[in-house]
């Protein structure tokens, strides 16, 4: 397993647990009262439903794009190393 | 007349009339309508085969005030619910939930509810059947379906995956998907170790309590595309993760628990062929049916049956074989017969009891009535009454006491059952049915009856 994996392994584990026994993440959110509704469906969304869909959403979207940048550097390198390679054989 | 599943989307209803099944569209739900059409996200989907097709009408609706057009959806020969399904059918319902969410997002739409009620088995395929879901999508909106989809679909799978599987069953008690505080305390805390089932189960049952009284303003909360995308990911890959076999079994020797020799199985399988080939069903309901051997012989010849078994595995079995198959014609169902389905929802009428949806023009009942009467102490009266009540015609098998798996039955309780006799039996059922036929199987001391209900 890379570093990288480990890394974010970890990460994720820390970020869930502190989710998972501090309330100070939803109390945080609790700001801002409003009794206008919220969108106009049929169903209840539930109000804690959108809020952890929220940070979810925040989350995955934090990995994809951690993930994205992943690949980008990575193959900034391997283009970089190849380069100098090439320049090597060249000289 | 209205139909009374159909009522808490004010977008339009179900109602039916001369028999047919028609949905009114409400001007309410005017510009989502015209843009599903409009957009060609019908066209995909019923292309795709997601959604039912329907075909505007022009009727008189039955709320003209209200009406913007009406639609006749294509019909669905039995409608079964997710309390009746086996672990890979919700499996599936909610993979084809997620698609059609999918779908609907590359059109500018999203699905406005998840009940798992909006999809039906059709052909052997799941299909989408509420064609009032899709409201249009705005960019950053939340799925306002969300909390629907994980109390339908990732809340019960996961119990039956991780803890057991008959925890199904409590979909009959929630009619709108597990509550997810219960799920999150029934599920082993090893779960939380899980990204999925941590954030989609525990963190979100924890969050709704925590939002329970609290007025917030949602809107606040912007829910980006890329997000949303993220999150019907991460549903996904949860619901695809989660798996089901039973215990220290293969699937392939799971089912080998009959006393009948080789030659007595093909026998009785010859028998129920004549016998189809005689009445020519239009439908069939299989009870007991097992893995659907002798459904199979029904469903090959094209006749919709219906496969119901009581035990998970038999029925996961069933599908399984289905789907590999590529079967057309059946449809495996969980279903105790010592207490089926009951009417329930609002004011008992929302999902229809098992009774309600019959009767099927033949039943076959082998290797059954022996675990009625004698399992469960059912008179053999009520066996032929309620079995009257579901069908037209019935092949049913009787076995007698010193058959093997009776004499099973009877190790472990005291024999108060003197009038479960052969005699007794044609006695009783021909209060309600003629007897046309029987034949006794080779090889054992079974026989099977053909039997039609005499006209009430």
């Amino acid at each position: 397993m890379n570093l990288v994996k480990r890394l974010g392994i970890t990460l994720a584990f820390v970020v869930s647990l502190f989710l998972i026994f501090s309330q100070t993440v939803y109390a945080s959110i609790d700001a801002g009262t409003s009794s206008e509704a919220a969108y106009a469906y049929y169903i209840d969304a539930g109000t804690g439903s959108l809020i952890i869909q929220f940070l979810i959403g925040s989350f995955v979207g934090l990995l994809a794009l951690a993930g994205v940048y992943r690949m980008r550097v990575k193959s900034f390198l391997r283009n970089l190393f190849k380069k100098q390679k090439r320049g090597e054989e060249k000289e | 007349m209205q139909l009374p599943a159909s009522f808490r989307d004010p977008s339009g209803f179900l109602f039916q009339q001369d028999g047919v099944i028609y949905r009114q569209v409400n001007l309410v739900y005017k510009d989502d309508y015209d843009h599903l059409t409009s957009s060609g996200l019908y066209r995909a989907l019923v292309d795709g085969n997601l959604l039912i097709p329907h075909e505007e009408v022009s009727i008189e609706p039955p709320i003209p005030e209200l009406a913007y057009k009406i639609i006749k959806p294509e019909p669905i020969s039995f409608i079964s619910y997710p309390y009746e399904w086996c672990f890979s059918q919700l499996r599936d319902a909610a993979l084809t939930t997620l698609k059609v969410q999918r779908k609907a997002l590359e059109f500018g739409m999203s699905l406005r509810d998840s009940s798992a009620y909006n999809i039906q088995f059709k052909n052997g395929r799941l299909i989408f059947i509420d064609t009032l879901s899709f409201g249009k999508y705005r960019e950053g909106q939340p799925w306002v379906a969300y909390r629907q989809f994980c109390q339908h679909f990732l809340a019960p799978l996961a119990l039956m995956s991780y803890k057991d599987i008959r925890l199904s069953q409590l979909l009959h008690i929630y009619i709108d998907g597990l509550p997810l505080d219960l799920a999150s305390h029934l599920l082993p805390w090893r779960t939380h170790l899980k990204f999925s089932l941590l954030s989609h189960v525990h963190l979100h049952a924890r969050s709704q309590e925590h939002f329970a009284d609290k007025p917030i303003n949602v809107r606040q909360y912007r829910v980006s595309r890329y997000a949303f995308l993220g999150i019907l990911n991460s549903l996904e890959s949860a619901i695809r993760k989660l798996k089901w076999r039973p215990k220290g079994t293969e699937w392939a020797d799971y089912y080998q628990d009959t006393n009948y020799s080789p030659q007595a199985f093909e026998h009785k399988k010859t028998i129920v062929d004549g016998l189809l080939d005689r009445v020519r069903p239009t439908t069939v309901w299989d009870l007991g049916a097992n893995v659907g051997i002798f459904s199979r012989l029904a469903s090959d010849r094209g006749i919709p049956t219906i496969s119901f078994d009581v035990d998970p595995a038999a029925v996961e079995k069933n599908y399984l074989d289905c789907v590999a198959r590529g079967d057309k014609s059946i449809l495996p169902l969980v279903i105790d017969l010592t207490n089926p389905s009951p009417a329930i929802g609002w004011e008992n009428k929302e999902r229809m009891s098992l009774k309600e949806r019959g009767p099927a023009d033949a039943v076959l009942a082998l290797a059954l009535v022996h675990h009625l009467a004698i399992s469960n102490n059912v008179p053999l009266s009520r066996i032929a009454g309620f079995f009257s009540d579901i069908c037209h015609w019935l092949i049913i098998e009787f076995v007698p006491k010193a058959d093997s798996q009776v004499q099973r039955l009877l190790a472990t309780r005291e024999d108060i059952f003197p009038d479960y006799t052969r005699q007794a039996f044609e006695q009783e059922f021909s209060r309600y049915f003629t007897i046309a036929d029987s034949a006794d199987i080779r090889e054992s001391q079974r026989t099977l009856y053909l039997m039609r209900r005499i006209q009430r």
